[in-house]
């Protein structure tokens, strides 16, 4: 396991370094922060959260080598609204509460498009992913009733595809796809999230 | 371009996302279809007032399980999953839910029977007629079910000489 994980953090963090080696940075190195709302857009991250909107938030690194080409390091901290499931079989009723989160860390290559003054970018990163899946089960049926609750993590390795605006120096608007595996059954997850990066 | 125009924008964008939120779907983590990865063994079990069985639960990623019977007056589970019935006949469900993530879920169904009638057996034991007599035999309080292992208890008496015994065919006088 110890061995997967370091292995992802390599393909992760090999290529970011490759590319400052290569490349030749034109302005600065700048950081800053983003803000933003997610949906789950895999089935099964759909049915195991709450509905509704899901705040995301973290910090990124970014180093802009021309006009053309960037690489950002982000962290990403994302919490879902609580799910309920309820199942009634005959003289059997079931909750399962399920409160999903994650925490990630990447690095994404920007490439930004030559027209409307290159505010424009797509990108892709490859990111290790911790999931936390907080779940409450209880059985009621006549007689009476219990219930049991565990927390359960995994840390696996998400892909993300983006887009974004960059509004001025300061401010650009991104949307996100990132894509990546959670759950003893390593169930797809996936979110769609709309993020206002801040750089500083 | 003016920043209350671009959270106008971001607005807008965060009210598309939710309105992606919608739809059913299929999942392995459902209630209904959480079980079945879980499995509780045997599928079922029978059980006399106050006899003890060992039930086993497992995953495939595991064995930790957590445990509880319903009605809980239907007995006592221990946390390895040994389950006493109590002295009331009835049904009960055996639950296990696995300790890692507790949406994994099985339970099977047990069946508490009323205790037996007594059994006596006695090799001493002979047949007269219409009177009452007492031997020296063993008795023991109920048959035994399912394997049981049941304590015997040895009841002792004294016959009565008065009464007269028939053995055989006695031919009309």
């Amino acid at each position: 396991m110890a061995r997967g994980v370091g292995a992802s953090f390599g393909r992760i963090l090999f290529p970011l370094w490759a590319g400052m080696v290569v490349m030749r940075a034109e302005e600065p190195l700048r950081y800053g922060l983003q803000l933003g709302l997610a949906v789950p857009s895999s089935n099964d991250l759909r049915v195991t959260t709450g509905a509704g909107l899901n705040p995301t938030l973290g910090a990124h690194g970014e180093w802009r080598f021309n006009q053309k080409h960037a690489l950002r390091v982000r962290i990403d901290l994302q919490g879902f609204n609580r799910g309920e499931q309820v199942s009634d079989s005959p003289g059997v009723h079931q909750e399962i509460g399920t409160k999903v989160r994650n925490k990630s860390l990447g690095g994404e290559y920007l490439q930004q498009l030559p027209f409307d003054g290159q505010r424009w970018s797509l990108g892709a990163g490859l990111h290790l992913v911790r999931w936390t899946v907080a779940s409450t089960s209880r059985i009621e049926q006549p007689g009476g009733a219990f219930a049991f609750s565990s927390t359960s993590s995994w840390t696996r390795q998400g892909q993300s595809l983006f887009g974004s605006y960059r509004w001025d120096k300061r401010t650009e608007l991104e949307l996100r796809l990132m894509s990546s595996h959670y759950g003893y059954q390593n169930q797809p997850a996936r979110t769609l999230s709309l993020n206002l990066l801040w750089h500083f | 371009m003016t920043m209350s125009r671009l959270l106008s924008i971001f607005g807008l964008g965060a009210l598309l996302l939710g309105s992606a939120c919608g739809g059913s779907t299929t999942s392995g983590d459902r209630v209904a279809s959480a079980n079945w990865t879980m499995k509780i063994n045997p599928g079922q079990a029978t059980l006399a007032p106050g006899q003890s069985f060992q039930f086993a639960a497992s995953t495939p990623w595991g064995n930790q399980t957590l445990w509880s019977v319903l009605p809980a007056s239907a007995g006592t589970l221990t946390p390895a999953g040994r389950f006493t019935a109590a002295g009331t006949p009835g049904t009960c469900t055996v639950y296990a839910m696995w300790a890692q993530d507790v949406r994994y879920v099985a339970s099977v169904p047990v069946t508490i029977l009323p205790p037996p009638p007594p059994i006596v057996s006695s090799p001493n034991l002979v047949q007269g007629f219409g009177s009452h007599q007492q031997v020296a035999g063993t008795g023991i309080s109920h048959g035994a079910v399912g394997g049981e292992t049941v304590t015997a208890t040895t009841a002792t008496g004294t016959a009565d000489p008065s009464v007269s015994l028939r053995h055989g065919f006695e031919p009309p006088k």
